[in-house]
């Protein structure tokens, strides 16, 4: 072998190798074509390209499904451009190879960011169809018609926007590492089936324009420090691993329908379950930590037994219940000075219906107000104690039969004051330095175990 | 009565080859069946389901063969079933754990008698909360029920480290998946395999006849989709796709109130109720998922996840299922075993 035959074997051999590395990290796109007559039902490769570059893909009219993939996990995908493409009709797009999922299966990852999709240029209205995963980021945005089900094993850093007014059978799933103050999740007909954040949380907006949101689930400590909005329907479930806001971030949470759960280690947040509607809650709890901002809904539920809203910690946000409290309401730490705890309906423990209303308070040092001029306190209130800014108001009597009393376990140094006569019970377990006041006869009992230092007033 | 001798030696043996049977079943089976209520599967080597799959991607196709005998619950777990095991684990002074257990929904409430250790939860009487589906648990959660079920119940935290799933084995966030596939060998109580469940849904032993197997689409030996309704409406057949007045009212539909509506073996609620968490781990290459099963109270695209070949999955550690717990078939009881070796010994020897 001769020199100049060793260099150009050699030479080929690199340009060999190189191509080799080029194709090992690259990614992909083909289409195939639909089956009906003129089209053939044939796939078209194009690539491979360079990890990252943005792609414009032509498509024929033909066009019914678009695959996007790359050579490993650890593949970045550039942005991909769909241009001309079919008319009407279906257009699936699937992030990975095969065909478009069609429930909320995990899907295999087929790459690793992803800069995202436009349709911009496409030149008719086909329904695009999308489903897949990838193991990084989103990076930039996809708006397309419908998607089943999307996985992002890194983070949504861009906003993920969808129509699904023609939906996949109610699926409308996204799984995250997590959602970026960047990212958001827009759905702008039907239902989030489910949004879940395996890693750092959700600090991105969430919205189902006019549907439902089914579920909202950070783990592994995860927050959710942005707004989630379901402003024409309900929020089944929010669980989050972390906490909801923080001290500088209070995020809205708001719904028409109401909110069936919402549970985090801690809360600093606006939440509104009636917004525009009469949306009631079932549970608001945190397991650790105080519930910092407000609360509006037009009722606590009553389906099935639990209590309606546990605070692990102080309640340092006024709550306003438009209708009737069904289910307890329990305050392991301090009802803040300053802050209104207020009930327009009656709280209710019966048996028939089965409701467990009721109210379980700490410390009262801020002001508890039933408003309802008749039978508003139906169930117990129990306070641990009142300090001197702590108020109790009933705008009803208290009524004998009804379920309806006020007991404080410890010292009362604040102000229960009743609109009306008293038949029920009222107990100060400890001292009264504080005043219990009536505007109307007192007929039940008055019990004081420890000595008066305070007032006791009835009108009549 | 030169061959009584065989008969006689051969009774002895079987009693007590029983007798040890008897000691060796009381090692292995540390907990009756509790109060679940099992149905068999039979039919060991069915065929697996070869039909359409109208949803992608198509799952179940080739599935749902299995080769032994096996038992699963007539329903999923219920709130009653699962009171005690909370109950166990939050009734102490570092009860923070228990919190792990608590199902998104459920029918029990906070004792308010209970002063502490912990808390405690309680189940009214009234009404249908004892029966209300366990749901919004994790994978992980349904396991370590298993767990605690295939040890006896015990209190002890550690004790439930392993039994049916080894704990040790459990990794952290994904990708990272470190988790055993399957059930331990030997395991009593275990969540059910999805071949175990597609078969114990779907797959009818005498679809074509008497002995002659094969697979309805529907969970109620039907190819025709489920009636959604509220019970004791006439025709209504599964709680999937109700939306009641009482918001999420839905969830307060008890299990078994559809008693008509059954799979060929006798299974309740595999359309509404809740959704069903498998063993199945979701394909070797991105492994963090357990695929999940059926559809569940108040979803109104019910009829989606109720069709034979459509499923989901998620993370172990998300709250979004619930369990119907399979079990092994236990061995004939010993007791009955020696009766009927005592029955043909004597019979031998009346000869």
């Amino acid at each position: 072998m001769t020199r100049g035959m060793r260099w150009i074997i050699g030479g080929v051999a690199v340009l060999f190798a190189l191509t080799q590395n080029t194709n090992a990290q690259s990614f992909s796109v083909s289409y195939t074509n639909g089956t009906v007559f003129p089209c053939n039902g044939s796939t078209t490769v194009l690539g491979p390209y360079s990890p990252g570059s943005n792609v414009t893909v032509a498509l024929p009219a033909c066009a019914r499904r678009v695959n996007i993939y790359a050579t490993s996990n650890s593949v970045s995908i550039g942005r991909i451009t769909l241009a001309d493409g079919p008319l009407d009709g279906n257009l699936d797009v699937v992030l990975g190879t095969g065909t478009l999922a069609t429930t909320d299966f995990p899907p295999s990852s087929a790459g690793g960011s992803w800069a995202g999709l436009s349709t911009s240029l496409l030149d008719g209205t086909p329904i695009v169809r999308f489903g897949g995963a990838i193991s990084g980021n989103l990076t930039q945005s996809i708006d397309v018609s419908q998607i089943s089900r999307f996985d992002v094993g890194g983070a949504v850093q861009a906003q993920i926007r969808a129509d699904n007014s023609i939906n996949f059978g109610g699926i409308f799933v996204v799984e995250c590492g997590s959602v970026s103050s960047a990212g958001s999740i827009v759905l702008e007909n039907n239902s989030i089936l489910r949004v879940l954040a395996t890693g750092f949380g959700v600090n991105g907006p969430i919205a189902a324009l006019t549907g439902n949101i089914g579920v909202i689930e950070t783990q592994n400590g995860g927050p959710l420090l942005a707004d989630v909005n379901a402003d024409m329907g309900s929020i089944n479930q929010i669980l989050v691993d972390g906490e909801i806001g923080s001290t500088s971030t209070s995020p809205l949470i708001r719904a028409m329908d109401g909110i069936n759960t919402i549970d985090a280690a801690a809360i600093y947040a606006t939440i509104t379950s009636n917004a525009g509607g009469v949306g009631g809650v079932r549970r608001v709890r945190t397991t650790s930590g105080p519930f910092v901002g407000a609360l509006n809904a037009y009722r606590i539920e009553s389906a099935t037994a639990t209590d309606g809203l546990r605070i692990t910690g102080n309640l340092d946000a006024n709550v306003t219940i438009a209708d009737n409290v069904l289910r307890p309401i329990v305050i392991t730490g301090e009802l803040m000075s300053g802050r209104t705890l207020s009930i327009a309906g009656q709280m209710i423990t019966a048996t028939t219906p089965s409701t467990t209303g009721s109210l379980d308070i700490g410390t009262l040092r801020g002001t508890v107000r039933f408003t309802r001029t008749t039978q508003g306190v139906r169930g117990p209130v129990t306070i641990d104690s009142i300090a001197s800014t702590g108020r109790l108001e009933s705008s009803s009597p208290l009524e004998s039969g009804t379920n309806g009393s006020i007991t404080v376990d410890g010292n009362m140094a604040g102000l229960v004051q009743v609109s009306g006569s008293v038949a029920g019970a009222i107990t100060i377990g400890g001292e009264l330095d504080g005043r219990v006041t009536t505007t109307g006869s007192l007929t039940g009992a008055l019990t004081i175990d420890s000595y008066m230092d305070g007032l006791i007033k009835v009108w009549r | 009565m030169q061959n009584r001798p065989a008969p006689l030696v051969a009774g002895f043996m079987v009693a007590a080859s029983c007798v040890a049977a008897a000691v060796s079943f009381a090692r292995a089976q540390p907990g009756s069946d509790y109060d679940f209520d099992f149905v068999t599967i039979g039919a060991p080597g069915n065929a697996p389901y070869t039909g359409d799959s109208p949803y992608n991607p198509p799952i179940a196709v080739g599935r749902g063969t299995v080769n032994y005998e096996y038992r699963i619950g007539r329903t999923e777990v219920t709130t009653s079933q699962w009171l005690g095991f909370v109950n166990t684990f939050t009734m102490r002074e570092d009860s923070a754990f228990g919190l792990d257990l608590l199902p998104a929904h459920w029918g029990a409430e906070p004792d308010s008698a209970y002063s502490g250790p912990g808390y405690r939860w309680t189940v009214p009487t009234s009404g249908p909360a004892a029966m209300l589906p366990v749901s919004g648990i994790t994978w992980r959660e349904a396991a370590l029920f298993c767990n605690w079920l295939n040890n006896g119940k015990p209190t002890e935290r550690a004790s439930i480290a392993t039994g049916a799933y080894d704990t040790s084995t459990w990794g952290g966030t994904p990708p990272t998946f470190t988790d055993g596939p399957t059930h331990l060998p030997g395991a009593q109580f275990w969540i059910p395999s999805l071949d175990e469940w597609i078969k114990a849904a779907h797959f009818d032993p005498h679809r074509y006849g008497e002995g002659s197997g094969g697979w309805w689409v529907y969970p109620n030996g039907s190819d025709d989709p489920l009636v959604s309704g509220l019970p004791g409406t006439p025709g209504s057949q599964t709680s999937a796709g109700v939306v009641t007045e009482e918001p999420w009212g839905e969830w307060s539909i008890p299990l078994g109130a559809y008693p008509d509506v059954q799979s060929p073996w006798g299974l309740l609620d595999v359309s509404g109720g809740e959704r069903e968490w498998t063993e199945e781990v979701v394909w070797p290459d991105s492994p963090q998922a357990r695929v999940l099963a059926g559809s569940w109270a108040g979803f109104l695209d019910f009829g989606v996840f109720d069709h034979v070949s459509a499923f989901g999955g998620t993370s172990p550690s998300s709250h979004a299922g619930g369990i119907r717990i399979a079990s092994s078939v236990p061995a004939p009881h010993a007791g009955m075993m020696a009766i009927v070796g005592i029955m043909v010994l004597t019979r031998r020897t009346r000869r």
